[in-house]
């Protein structure tokens, strides 16, 4: 099977993905008892309003066709409505997945090579002092509380250091292209955001990359001591090539499998669950407004965001499976 | 082996030291060890007041905002007809208008307006643009919130069906006379009329952009001006980032001029986490902070930094009851007013005051909150008296037939570690009158929902003022759902109390609605259907910096008064 065809055929399982993520969330939010109408129009709204939201969006009808009425709304590009942001669920997203996703851009940009890199040296380097420091370092990462790990920060390198700041993602560049404030400040020209957008992503991005650098240096010190007692590598050894020869290029490739398939979960994971690393620096991200509809029953925000997240944990796995054939090409895909 | 079991150890030892050196850094650095590190900072900014708060909000049309949030941006950008100067409350003051008369019926007001008034992109304001922004609140009747009632309360309604008006020749209730004089024909007379129009919703919109943007539609909100402004107030906006900030900066046209001090840029940034906004307000880089009132010991004594604790809210806390005759199909004990007079003799309010809201509060004194008109410095609050709460139950079980333990649920909304608290002191209380508190912690829609249902014994409830008239508090308390109040749904109703209400609600002599409010709040404390609880004290924390800051319990922090010295 040719690369596209691999492609299209996966792109092709979203429709069944979508249909199956919104109908068991739709099913769950409607379980719960509440009165979605009073709580989009406020205790204070007379309940004549509260009627009208009613009738407005079929919350009188049975959930089956409000379900019909929403995934046909999908299909045209109409998400929903979002009560507690009173502006289309799409507008939304469109604000607050661009600052999600460039947070978690960056995260992973320090989780994966620093993960990596301390992961090989942690196996090479097996049970000597490099090891043990990046097995604590590792060993803190997964069993510190993100939000303990935020604040520590703050403190540190804003309020004694001054370093950086606490709160905020920056200024909006001259002209917003993609939402990448960081990425639009570079194709704009405009230095300043750059530099102003860049110094207020580096606390939050490295608090958010923390977890997912010491599960992936972790992964790849256990995959890489596996690689390294076999017998390719006595092989390679014996050939006498150099030992970066043998670790980077032999080892390293292999050992990469599963941490490849941790960093393709890792990223979908962060996208969704960024949201302590954006309360504490006040990012305007999804996973805020994910909280929010959460608290107010924004049934549209919370379809909104799970169908996007449906979509992106699909799209990061088949990126990790097309990466997999290109890392061991006896990998076949759709095989 | 032993190696590596050395090396481990040595990296254990270097992480200990590491994270001590750090704690030691943050230990001391605020005792000020480092002679590097200034403790009190020269004044960040001097022309921009940065505020961090919590909220934001939903949309900054004025005929749409009914939060706090889109109020304090509204506020600042658009004006009303009427105001409140500084912490007054009592007086109401010209803003666009800059006199007013009344005639005997209460029905009929001529507004004499400002000239000279300019909205920030340079179209005049007058009689047309305030004919404009209420027609235009009625019009729309905000599908999203509802918020047009304050207005529909006393003002003629629209049709959408026939396009006209519900008045008797079909007009609205404002009429055009010139250019400076607009006139109010009432569909009753409502006597917190003035108090009400100072209210966000009565804000004067600029007709032109209105119509240039999507128009007026009735029973539709407008897009457009959910995130744009222009209006006639000290500040116009520059940017709104969802959920991150909002920024105004001077308006240049502002009929008030910018003579003396005044902060030119305002930045309201919404930050959810309380150690962030201390750490900001610590540093300096915000000059105003919200800061709940547990947290209060963070910021007090920091160099530079100023607790005030000036002044009263009108925000209220209360336990509402559900006084229905029956509850899951038995007999509820709530129906009973000894029950609700034996609760109400139970609950230890002193120590609520004091350990739960830390003394930033005082009891509240009945419906109507102290420094509201209204409120009645005399009315019987109930004591904390066990043995009295304890006499009463027994006369209730005996003459009711009631059980020996009756069980009783409590609710509060999830995440309210004020109402959390109050629920358990609360508990505690009642078990010494026989009563059996079952705690529960609902999530607010669920809680709503519950309510609206009648679903419930006791709700931990809050109220804070839309505009300053005790029709605003004692109706939605206390009349009943047949005439349109009721709102906490207790199921309570009173016929003399109903008729009083109505009455004062549509009385313009202000003296005489005072004696009607006097009535019903003697008969309401006689027959509780909520236990009153607390009314909240002001406290804001601010740079030292800051000056002109003042409170108004029913207006928003005015940033026109505020500068930096």
């Amino acid at each position: 099977m040719k690369l596209w065809q691999y492609i299209a055929r996966r792109l092709l399982l979203l429709l069944p993905v979508i249909i199956g993520v919104t109908l068991i969330t739709f099913t769950i939010s409607f379980v719960i008892p509440a009165d979605p109408a009073r709580a989009w129009a406020g205790q204070k709204a007379p309940p004549s309003v509260v009627e009208k939201i009613r009738i407005e969006y079929h919350l009188n009808d049975p959930v089956y066709v409000q379900y019909y009425y929403y995934i046909t709304g999908v299909f045209t590009g109409n998400w929903g409505y979002s009560h507690s942001e009173k502006r289309p669920v799409i507008q939304c997203l469109a604000d607050y997945f661009p600052a999600t996703l460039e947070l978690t851009i960056w995260a992973m940009a320090i989780a994966i090579p620093t993960g990596i890199y301390l992961g090989v040296v942690s196996a090479v380097k097996r049970n000597k002092i490099q090891d043990h420091l990046s097995r604590v370092f590792a060993l803190s990462g997964v069993s510190m509380p993100i939000f303990w790990l935020g604040l520590l920060l703050i403190l540190i390198f804003y309020t004694y250091l001054g370093w950086f700041p606490a709160s905020g993602r920056g200024i909006a560049p001259t002209h917003v292209y993609t939402g990448l404030w960081i990425l639009d400040s570079l194709l704009s020209g405009d230095w300043h955001a750059l530099a102003i957008d860049v110094w207020h992503i580096i606390l939050p991005s490295i608090t958010l990359s923390y977890a997912t650098l010491a599960v992936m240096t972790r992964m790849t010190r256990s995959s890489m001591l596996e690689v390294l007692r076999l017998d390719y590598i006595k092989t390679a050894k014996a050939k006498g090539l150099s030992k970066k020869v043998v670790i980077y290029r032999h080892a390293l490739r292999n050992a990469l499998i599963p941490t490849l398939t941790v960093s393709g979960l890792a990223f979908a994971g962060l996208l969704g669950g960024a949201v302590l690393t954006e309360t504490i620096f006040a990012w305007p991200g999804m996973g805020r407004y994910a909280y929010q509809a959460i608290s107010t029953l924004d049934y549209p925000a919370i379809m909104g965001v799970t169908l996007l997240m449906a979509i992106i944990f699909v799209i990061a796995n088949l990126i990790v499976d097309i990466m997999y054939a290109y890392l061991d090409p006896r990998i076949k895909l759709g095989e | 082996m032993r190696k590596g079991v050395l090396y481990g150890i040595i990296a254990v030892v270097v992480v200990i030291v590491v994270v001590v050196a750090a704690l030691a850094v943050i230990y001391w650095a605020p005792h000020g060890t480092s002679p590097s590190k200034p403790t009190t900072p020269a004044i960040k900014n001097p022309d921009t007041f940065v505020w961090d708060t919590i909220g934001d909000p939903q949309t900054l049309d004025p005929a749409e905002a009914y939060d706090t949030a889109s109020g304090v941006v509204i506020q600042n950008v658009y004006e009303t007809l009427v105001t409140y100067h500084g912490s007054d409350t009592k007086t109401i003051y010209p803003l666009l208008a800059t006199s007013w008369h009344v005639d005997s019926t209460g029905k009929n007001w001529t507004f004499y307006l400002r000239k000279g008034v300019k909205f920030s992109n340079g179209d005049p304001f007058n009689a047309q643009a305030v004919k404009f922004s209420f027609d235009r609140v009625l019009i729309m009747n905000s599908p999203q919130t509802g918020v047009s009632w304050i207005l529909s309360q006393f003002m003629y309604t629209y049709n959408a069906t026939t396009g006209k008006w519900n008045s008797p020749d079909g007009q609205s209730s404002v009429r055009v006379v010139d250019d400076y004089t607009v006139e109010f024909h009432l569909r009753k007379a409502y006597g917190g009329f003035l108090p009400a129009i100072a209210f966000t919703v009565a804000s004067i919109v600029d007709p032109k952009v209105v119509n240039e943007h999507g128009g007026v539609q009735p029973n539709k909100d407008n897009a457009w001006m959910s995130e744009h402004m222009v209006g006639t107030g000290p500040y116009k906006l520059v940017t709104w980032q969802h959920n991150a900030y909002v920024k105004l900066e001077w308006n240049p046209n502002y009929w008030g001029g910018w003579s003396g001090h005044h902060v030119k840029y305002v930045i309201i940034k919404n930050i959810p986490e309380v150690a962030t906004r201390e750490q900001e307000l610590i540093k300096g880089d915000a000059d105003m902070a919200y800061i709940p009132v547990n947290h209060l010991n963070d910021v007090k004594g920091k160099p530079g930094v100023k607790v005030d604790e000036g002044g009263l809210t009108f925000d209220v806390d209360m336990i509402e009851m559900n006084c229905r005759p029956t509850y899951h199909n038995q007999t509820n004990p709530l129906y009973y007013k000894e029950v609700r007079q034996a609760i109400s003799y139970a609950v230890d309010y002193d120590t609520i005051i004091k350990d739960v809201y830390k003394g930033y509060a005082i009891r509240l004194q009945g419906p109507i909150p102290k420094g509201m008109p209204g409120h009645d410095d005399n009315l019987f609050m109930y004591p904390y008296d066990v043995n009295k709460a304890k006499q009463l139950m027994n006369d209730a079980r005996q003459k009711y037939h009631l059980p020996d333990t009756i069980k009783l649920t409590l609710i509060y909304n999830q995440g309210n570690d004020v109402r959390a608290h109050i629920a358990q002191i609360v508990k505690g209380n009642l078990a010494q009158i026989g009563i059996a508190v079952q705690v529960q912690e609902l999530a607010w829609p669920t809680l709503l929902d519950k309510m609206d249902r009648g679903d419930y014994s006791m709700i931990i409830v809050g109220w804070a003022p839309d505009y300053n008239d005790p029709d605003d508090y004692a109706f939605p308390f206390l009349a009943s759902a047949s005439i349109g109040g009721d709102t906490f749904e207790t199921g309570w109703h009173n016929a003399t109390v109903d008729k009083l209400l109505l009455e004062a609600k549509y009385t313009v002599d202000q003296n005489k609605r005072i004696q009607l409010y006097k009535e019903v709040q003697q008969i309401a404390m006689q027959n509780p259907p909520f236990i009153y609880l607390a009314q909240d004290k002001h406290v804001a924390v601010y740079r030292t910096w800051l000056q002109g800051y003042f409170y108004n319990p029913v207006m928003m922090l005015q940033f026109y008064h505020l500068y930096k010295q």
